[in-house]
């Protein structure tokens, strides 16, 4: 199949032929392929004048030479869109020395507060996410299949997008009342009308909307009168039969400082995780987030890029934002090589530590000795952050269990196992073990 | 085809029509306006691609059909034809005969088959307006816009509905103009977003109409009906900026002044004013002092103290001439207060007691 480009330029030549310079110049010029798909060519024209005359009097000419160009072409549609002809420079002269008001530029539709960037189009679906899309694309569907949705996972791994891409599709497809809304700008909002005094305004704004999409879930802990409000409008929201999605970094029961009321009835929607990407989906994630900027990433160089970047998506795109600015300014295709030598900084090296150096780490932090991990002692402020170390040990580096009781201090391998068997089910009631682990892992 | 009517009512009709025709000769139909004689009708219709017109008068028609003629030549000689009452337009080998009953003109047409239609606004939305409204909301405002093409929606009218009014914002983010212009009912849309330079054909064709007018809007365009003209603009499909945030909430300093005193003011400073048109202010409400400054090295200077009541604190602050200026236009009010919000932070002017219009511009870099 030709590239959009290619063949566009191909009909544009012949049509040219056909036509006068002056009408090839106003009518065709200014008009690109946008997409092809399944034999429908989407034609994207400057403005409705453009449209008629195209659809009026070339509609069957353009068809027709499409065919002869490729088979399978079926149709075409027109698109309005706003011209792709490189803008002019910006015209400073009086203006320079004028400050620029401080407008910041706002891609965000304030109606719903969803930036129309984030679509489906531009989601990368892997085995990592599968399971979340497949849920989003469920609720799109049919509203209120899975009720609420709760989308949690590390930073950067797409939950916004995500939320944002459900919202965007929503409303593109059923002109539903979507919100977004970060848990952040809820509380605030809900600050500034208990200031003003305009409670009842702050409850029918969110009560109208058919679909309510809160992100960042987690920054509620600790805020009682919103957790109250989000508690009451999610009540009044899931009877009223409304769409509710939330996103968090972490599973709501870990969720430090959330009513339990609020936990409960988080979980008892669809809950869905989304893990690290693996390297598979790492790759396909940088292919098209570099086709997007138009810029072509040698096979070798993803492949080495997502291998030197673990799990973090955002740290990707950053990694490939550099690169492209090098090879910009540039002007040329960096090397392997060199494109070792500038993400040396960049880049997290993948972790190999010894085990004893995830001793000294546990120990440090503990603030007791390194030795007393490997001696029998059973005193309880040592006990603890050995059974750490070993399940970090165990998770985080995969060192088998006899191994690791022998390196600490020839311990027999069921005690390993127990060890970790019991700081796993601590972990999941242990709020305070959770964070304790966190910021070991950041250590490491 | 052949028609008879009114050269009064053809002659704004074509004067309308001509206004939209394109400049451009890359497609020299588009300077044409296309005539079509139906039954009793005559349509008339003009586009530049960015704008399009159509207008239905009443005529006799004696034979139907259609012809384009170049509209600055049709324009020219029926509003130089004198003291005739009636014009007959009609065909002769596909070119344009107009007769009265001393004159004879035959004009040379271009194939109407390059003629563009004008497009239907499909699956609009049906607005109403008082025109009066619109044009004065458009005026208060347009002369903000950005004439730069980077950012298509700066360089567009920002309309959106507000409670009981509705609101037309335009900046080309060195100034900015706002205008509240309070309505009967609530409109019920929620932005549009026009081309800055279509604007002055739209106010020119709504001054045509008294009282309301019919808007339809789509995504892509809008369209006034007004009488029997139809006009249709394309609108942006963007995102205006959050402007609101910049308004300055409080201000620091204070001045109020008599508008043509300041305006007289400014013209003799700007004499004096350098090439980036900088007209320096010194306010000292402990002193009484409002003093403008300007100073060219090659002119000369210029320093002019006005009658003023002030309050709050001293402030040196410099601004381009040309902007400040600007706003009068939109200001109907006698006096004009001047709001500062210390150096470097933008000017808000407003009428007193005027709460429609606000204008905040950028003071200049020292």
């Amino acid at each position: 199949m030709l590239d959009n480009k290619k063949l566009w330029d191909s009909v544009l030549a012949r049509v040219e032929l056909l036509v006068s310079k002056g009408n090839f110049n106003v009518w065709f010029k200014p008009t690109y392929v946008l997409k092809q798909e399944e034999g429908i060519i989407t034609l994207s024209v400057p403005n409705p004048f453009v449209k008629d005359w195209l659809s009026d009097k070339f509609h069957k000419t353009m068809l027709k030479i499409l065919r002869e160009l490729q088979e399978n072409v079926r149709s075409i549609e027109y698109v309005i869109s706003a011209s792709q002809a490189p803008k002019e420079a910006p015209v400073f002269s009086g203006h320079m020395p004028t400050q620029e008001l401080p407008l910041s530029d706002l891609y965000i539709n304030p109606e719903d507060n969803l930036n129309p960037r984030y679509t489906f189009d531009s989601f990368v679906v892997g085995p990592f996410n599968e399971l979340a899309h497949a849920a989003a694309q469920a609720i799109i569907k049919k509203p209120v299949a899975y009720n609420p949705l709760f989308i949690y996972g590390n930073t950067g791994l797409g939950k916004t997008h995500l939320m944002q891409a459900i919202g965007n599709q929503m409303k593109g497809q059923s002109g539903k009342k979507i919100y977004y809304v970060t848990s952040e700008k809820f509380s605030q909002d809900l600050v500034n009308c208990i200031q003003s005094n305009k409670m009842k305004n702050f409850k029918d704004k969110y009560r109208k909307y058919d679909c309510l999409i809160m992100d960042d879930v987690q920054f509620l802990s600790n805020k009682e009168k919103s957790q109250e409000e989000l508690f009451h409008l999610f009540n009044y929201l899931y009877d009223n039969n409304k769409q509710l999605v939330f996103s968090s970094d972490k599973h709501p029961n870990f969720i430090p400082g959330l009513e339990e009321r609020l936990k409960s009835r988080c979980v008892a929607g669809m809950m869905v995780d989304i893990p690290a990407p693996d390297q598979e989906s790492r790759v396909a994630i940088l292919q098209t987030k570099s086709r997007a900027h138009n810029f072509t990433l040698p096979r070798e160089v993803a492949d080495y890029l997502a291998s030197s970047v673990e799990g973090n998506i955002r740290e990707l795109e950053g990694l490939l934002n550099s690169l492209m600015h090098q090879s910009q300014v540039r002007g040329r295709e960096l090397s392997l090589v060199e494109i070792k030598t500038l993400l040396k900084n960049s880049a997290k090296p993948i972790k190999n530590l010894s085990v004893k150096e995830v001793v000294k780490i546990v120990a440090g932090f503990y603030n007791i000795e390194e030795d007393s991990i490997y001696d029998k002692t059973r005193r309880k402020e040592v006990v603890r952050p050995r059974q750490l170390a070993m399940y970090i040990l165990r998770e985080e580096f995969n060192v088998s269990y006899p191994s690791i009781g022998q390196k600490l201090g020839g311990r027999d391998h069921t005690t390993v196992i127990h060890s970790c068997e019991k700081i796993k089910n601590e972990l999941k009631v242990d709020n305070l073990l959770v964070q304790e682990l966190t910021q070991i892992k950041a250590l490491i | 085809m052949k028609v008879e009517c009114l050269k009064e009512k053809i002659t704004t009709a074509i004067s309308l029509a001509e206004k939209i025709t394109s400049r451009n000769t890359t497609l020299p139909v588009l300077k044409c306006v296309l005539l079509e004689a139906k039954d009793n009708l005559l349509v008339i219709k003009a586009t530049n691609l960015d704008l399009g017109i159509e207008i239905t008068l009443p005529v006799k028609t004696e034979e139907v059909g259609i012809v384009a003629v170049p509209g600055n030549t049709l324009n020219t000689l029926i509003t130089s034809l004198q003291g005739e009452k009636n014009i007959i337009l009609e065909t002769k080998n596909n070119n344009l005969q107009i007769s009265t009953k001393r004159n004879k003109t035959l004009i040379k047409s271009y194939p109407h088959e390059d003629f563009p239609g004008i497009p239907e606004v499909s699956g609009a939305k049906k607005l109403t307006f008082n025109s009066k409204d619109l044009i004065n909301g458009f005026k208060s405002v347009w002369y903000s816009s950005s004439i730069s093409s980077m950012k298509p929606e700066l360089s567009s009218i920002f309309v959106y509905p507000d409670n009981d009014s509705v609101v037309f914002v335009a900046t080309d983010s060195f100034r900015l103009a706002e205008k509240k212009i309070k309505v009967k009912q609530k409109k019920d849309f929620s932005q549009i977003l026009i081309p800055f330079k279509n604007i002055p054909e739209i106010i020119r064709t709504l001054e045509q109409a008294e009282g309301e007018i019919n808007v339809f809007l789509s995504k892509n365009q809008i369209s006034f009906e007004v009488n029997s003209i139809r006009l249709i603009s394309r609108v942006i499909d963007g995102i205006f900026p959050d402007y609101k945030q910049i308004l300055p909430k409080e201000a620091t300093t204070e001045v109020v002044v008599l508008k043509q005193d300041l305006i007289n003011s400014l013209k003799v400073a700007n004499i004096f004013s350098d090439n980036f048109n900088q007209i320096s202010m010194k306010i000292s409400a402990k002193q009484k002092i409002f003093e403008l400054s300007t100073k060219n090295g090659e002119v000369g200077e210029n320093q002019d103290k006005l009658e003023a009541a002030l309050s709050g604190e001293d402030i040196e602050i410099s601004f381009n001439y040309k902007y400040i200026n600007d706003s009068f236009q939109s200001i109907e009010a006698d006096s004009v207060s001047l709001s500062f919000n210390g150096a470097g932070k933008p000017l808000v002017l407003r009428g007193v007691n005027d709460k429609s219009f606000l204008y905040l511009v950028s003071p200049m870099n020292k």
